[in-house]
């Protein structure tokens, strides 16, 4: 294996003695698309949680364009450029459409009880928020910018959910679950934003129990089965192999 | 007359208290009891400095300020640690050593007897009788804060608190250091809080550890849940409601005696039927109630 911009190697995370990831290693190569496939239990979403900090792994290393991130905070991984998104798709419901993309955008240093009394952060917001629309305007939500988050619907806040990843500027995104439980036109709304990211300078990294979506977007495809990978390559690598066929048919 | 002044003073002295918790609990949803004892602290603070040091009220109430943010930052890093439950059970302990050393150490503190005669302060002084000048000041500092707290929650930085309040591990996925917002908003709850102890020390010159127990972080709490936490007037709305209401009973004609026991239980039946019926407060917009969220 080359050298990926984001490097896992000899990943293990327990819990009370089940082995949810178990040595697990990857890289993920530059503006390409990977998916992570596998049964429930997989330790697919564990495995997320582990790059991204909001877990700790018991034995392994994980590193970042270079940098060693294991271990870091959650908001430290997350500035460093790795966006992510949730299975349960979380969401601040209580405000705007708009100011759910606003709070993903880069953290400005203004963002302080200070610089909100005392410095003027209105141009500077003025300016956010263009580029926040701009973001609405590109998953097609323009329209529902000064609505609740809460008021959309299932697909709609899968949308959003994305469109915050990519207003953050990340350079690398992991989506978990992307177009689960989402109407088909949603879907292929989805799939088509998120096949544009390479061309945009993104990477990916996707969880997906969709296997027409994952056959369609992935470039490299990451089987996993009790913790550990059991195959990767391909799609037509992948689909012929028999340790995919045994773990979703067993 | 004085006797509405009065009223209108404690209302706007609550008013201030409620408002800096309505930082902390209404937008920000760290449910804290232990505000009482950040009052206290400014209470002590301008008080001590009035009496024994002769310092001016408008030296000793920014000293009040910043000893109460200093301590609330101390007792904030370990409390603010735990989440939820445990952050309020943090802050009973807080407001239960904060009580414990206004009473024990007598020496500083004067300790259940007290101090009396704290000075007032000279402003507007050769003009306005004592209640009228009382009155000004704590509405126009009441205003000050209303506005600051305006500011603060229609910034980026009160984008973050509110957020934070309903999903704090999106927050953190969206690369925001939750703890340190979290401190921020405890801190400046607890310097605001300073100002309505101070104004109430010099307002009626004499305070001891029972004006700052936990039943009065309690009320502060009742009053931005009955007014409607998280929105900018529910604790204006709040602190008029229970402050007044109770006043009324007074012209009931009930006995002093039973009337006081009846305050309690109106207070208790008032918190619980809001609960029930209106868990957002009269103009409220979030809930403690939370009956939406996994």
């Amino acid at each position: 294996m080359g050298s990926g911009v984001l490097q896992v190697e000899h990943l293990v995370k327990t819990f009370d003695g089940v082995w949810a990831v178990d040595g697990v290693s990857l890289a993920v190569a530059p503006k390409r698309i990977t998916a992570i496939i596998g049964p429930n239990g997989a330790g697919k979403t564990t495995l997320f949680n582990l790059i991204t900090g909001f877990l700790t792994p018991d034995v392994g290393m994980i590193s970042f364009n270079g940098y060693n991130i294991t271990g870091l905070p959650p908001h430290r991984i997350a500035r460093l450029g790795l966006a992510r998104t949730f299975q349960d798709l979380r969401l601040i419901h209580r405000i705007t459409v708009l100011e759910n993309v606003l709070l993903a955008r880069p953290s400005p240093s203004s963002e302080t009880w200070y610089g909100a009394l005392f410095t003027r952060w209105k141009r500077r917001e003025s300016r956010e928020i263009e580029i926040a629309k701009n973001w609405l305007q590109f998953v097609g939500l323009a329209d529902k910018a000064s609505g609740e988050a809460g008021a959309l619907s299932y697909g709609q806040q899968k949308l959003l959910a994305f469109a915050c990843s990519l207003a953050s500027e990340a350079s690398f995104l992991l989506l978990d679950e992307p177009v689960a439980g989402v109407e088909p036109a949603t879907v292929e709304r989805l799939v088509d934003y998120i096949g544009q990211m390479p061309n945009i300078g993104k990477t990916v990294i996707f969880i997906e129990h969709n296997l027409d979506v994952v056959e369609h977007l992935a470039d490299w495809i990451v089987v996993m089965d009790e913790g550990k990978v059991v195959a990767e390559g391909k799609w037509d690598t992948v689909s012929r192999d028999a340790k995919v066929l045994e773990a979703y048919l067993a | 007359m004085e006797y509405l002044l009065h009223i209108a003073i404690l209302i706007g002295i609550y008013t201030i208290a409620a408002t800096s918790l309505n930082l902390v609990a209404g937008y920000t949803g760290l449910i804290s009891i232990s505000h009482a004892a950040f009052a206290g602290v400014g209470a002590y603070v301008t008080a001590l400095m009035g009496l024994k040091l002769n310092l001016l009220f408008w030296f000793s109430l920014p000293c009040a300020m910043a000893v109460a943010a200093v301590l609330a930052l101390v007792a904030s890093i370990p409390a603010l640690r735990v989440h939820d439950d445990y952050f309020v059970l943090a802050t009973f302990a807080l407001q239960v050593i904060a009580t414990s050393i206004m009473t024990n150490w007598v020496d500083f503190t004067g300790g259940p007897l007290g101090l009396p005669g704290i000075p007032q302060p000279s402003i507007f002084g050769a003009i306005l009788s004592t209640h009228w000048r009382m009155l000004v000041l704590v509405w126009l500092l009441a205003g000050l804060f209303l506005f600051l707290t305006y500011r603060l929650v229609h910034s980026p930085f009160g984008r973050v608190l509110k957020a934070i309040r309903e999903d704090e591990v999106l927050v953190r996925a969206f690369g925001r250091n939750v703890f340190w917002f979290k401190v921020s908003a405890f801190v400046m709850g607890a310097a605001c809080v300073a100002v309505s102890g101070s104004l109430y020390a010099v307002y009626i010159t004499f305070i001891d550890p029972s004006s700052f127990t936990v039943m009065e972080s309690i009320f502060i709490l009742a009053v931005i849940i009955v007014g409607g936490a998280g929105t900018l007037w529910g604790p204006v709305i709040g602190a008029t409601a229970l402050v007044a209401l109770p006043e009324l009973l007074r012209f009931v004609g009930l006995p002093s005696a039973v009337a006081a026991n009846v305050r309690q239980v109106l207070y208790g039946l008032l918190l619980v039927a809001m609960m029930f019926w209106r868990p957002r407060g009269l103009i409220g917009e979030f809930q403690f109630r939370s009956d939406y969220k996994s």
